[in-house]
Formats: structure tokens, sequence, C-alpha cells
């Protein structure tokens, strides 16, 4: 119980609290921004050691945030979820990982 | 004087300057429940989890105090004051705040020294104080202030409290320690504030993005 928590997972945590407030203030015009939030919810509560969900919600992250590029003319919270997601992605395992493992 | 038994509880489900406080009033006594039981390690097996102990004091430090209690003590106090003078409950909070600064100082000394005894009475001096002063401000402050602020007044505090969570703190600061709160909760297998839809709706309606970004 004593062990450090990953420094992504206390990324995950906080971005589900952005990808909240995007969804709310942006979900009506970018459907995709509620989807996100749920699969942003949905990786913060997948166990640390569950190697396999993270692949497939890491890539799910990649195809919603069109590899993380914000839309045109998104605000300060949207490009810092979307980087802050980026950064994530970059800590998770990786497809070819989960083959070797 | 109105009986505060009397007043309507505060409303969760509407964006109000006292909405916002009680609902990050949630994450505090749940990272409060992260502290019992780092206190019951130290107890216990005569050491402090340093890290977890670490990240902890570092929410209640910038979180608890310096955001909720920055919001309290620098925008809806002085608002409670200008409407009724000397009001006297605002000034047993103050008090109160001072009280917790000095056994947050002890916890973050005791954290330095690797001082388990000294970190677990203070944890639980502090642990009892907050706990019963967080019902106090829910239960009868929060209930007053209500019924005093008009709704100009309640968005001008609002705007006072974007201010202290995102110029003052830093934008992302308060994600980033809501986000600790939470993975300290998971790791200890506390519930968290932020699962419950009115909270996270509360922990997050304050936007700190500019109005043309």
């Amino acid at each position: 119980m004593t062990t450090p928590i990953p420094v992504w997972g206390e990324q995950i945590a906080a971005l589900r609290f952005l990808a909240h407030r995007v969804a709310r203030v942006h979900g009506p015009t970018h459907s995709d921004a509620v989807t996100l939030a749920e699969v942003v919810n949905a990786l913060a509560d997948t166990p640390i050691i569950d190697r396999a969900a993270q692949i497939v919600l890491g890539r799910r992250l990649r195809e919603l945030t069109e590899d993380f590029q914000p839309w045109a003319g998104s605000c300060g919270s949207v490009c810092q979820l979307y980087a802050g997601l980026a950064s994530v992605a970059s800590a998770l395992p990786h497809t070819h990982e989960s083959s070797t493992h | 004087m109105h009986c505060a038994t009397h007043l309507p509880l505060v409303d969760l489900t509407r964006v109000s300057a006292t909405s916002i406080l009680s609902g990050e009033h949630q994450v505090i006594l749940q990272v409060l429940t992260v502290l019992e039981k780092l206190a019951a390690i130290a107890t216990s097996d005569r050491r402090i989890p340093i890290d977890h102990a670490s990240r902890a004091l570092e929410v209640l430090t910038r979180f608890a105090d310096h955001c909720h209690h920055g919001k309290e003590e620098n925008v809806l106090f002085p608002a409670l004051e200008a409407i009724q003078p000397g009001f006297g409950p605002v000034q047993v909070m103050r008090a109160e705040h001072v009280e917790g600064r000095a056994f947050i100082r002890a916890m973050l000394e005791a954290v330095a020294q690797e001082d388990a005894a000294r970190f677990a009475q203070a944890a639980t001096g502090y642990i009892a104080l907050l706990r019963q002063h967080i019902a106090k401000e829910d239960d009868v402050l929060f209930r007053f202030a209500g019924q005093m602020l008009t709704p100009t007044q309640d968005a001008e505090i609002l705007e006072g409290y974007r201010a202290i969570e995102h110029d003052d703190m830093g934008n992302g600061t308060h994600e980033r320690l809501l986000g600790i709160a939470d993975a300290l909760a998971t790791t200890y297998g506390v519930p968290r504030a932020s699962d419950n839809p009115q909270i996270m709706d509360l922990l997050t309606a304050i936007c700190g993005c500019k109005k043309n970004d």
C-alpha cells in the first residue's frame, strides 16, 4: 500500500476533472468530448497493473482526439486536456510491448 | 435573527458561493480519511509512509488551506462582514484556520524528521479540528450566508473564486491537487467525493478560460 503512486496515475486522475469540465462546456457542440470524458474516467479507474486495458484505452484516446490535436479555435482547457492526455498516453504501455510480455 | 436549523441546507445542485465551498469540503473530508489511515500506520508501524504523507500534506496545504481557505478568507468572509460588520461566526472560522495551520506545520516537521509519533499526534488533532470546522461551516455559516447574499453578490464572489483558483494558483493546479487527492483515495480504499455527480459538477464549475479563449 505504501509504494509510490505512478506519476501517470496522478496525471490521469487530474485529467478526469478537466475532461469532465470540457465535456460539460463543449459536449453540446463536440459530442466526442463526452465520450472522451468517459474514456478518461475508465482509464483513471483501471488498475495500474492492467496493461491490456491501458493499451485499449490509450488507443481510444488517440482516436477520439485525432492524435491529441485540439480542434481549431479550441479554448485553453481543451488544449490543456489534450496536452495532458498526450503525456499520459506516452507513458502507457504500447501494443508492441504487450506482445513481448 | 434566523435560527440556523430553520434555514435551508446548502443546495448542491446549484453553483453558488456556498455550494462550491461545500463541494470542496467533501474532498477535504476524503483526504482527512486518508490522513487518518496514515496516522494509524505511523502509530502501529512506528514509521511514516513518507511519499503518501507528503502527497496528502501537499493537498491539505495547497488545496485545503491556500485555495479553499483562501476563497473563504479573501472573498466570502469579507463579503459577509461587509453586509454584517463584526459577523461572529466568521471570526471563529478564521481562528480555526490559524489553529489548523499550526497542526499542518507540526505534520510537515514530523515528516521531515521522520517522527512517527509526532506525525500521528498532529494528524489526529488536525482531523478532529477540521471535521468539526467543516460541519460548522456547512450546517451554520453557509446556511446564513445563503440567506444574506444577493444573486449579484453571489456572482461577484464566484469571480473572486475564479481569480484564486486560476490566476493565483495557476491553471491546472486545482485539477492536479484534486487528482492527487483521488489517487490517494484509490490507494487507501477511501470513497472519492468526485464519484458523486453533483460534487464533480461543483469541483469543475469554475473555468479558467478567459471569455474569448
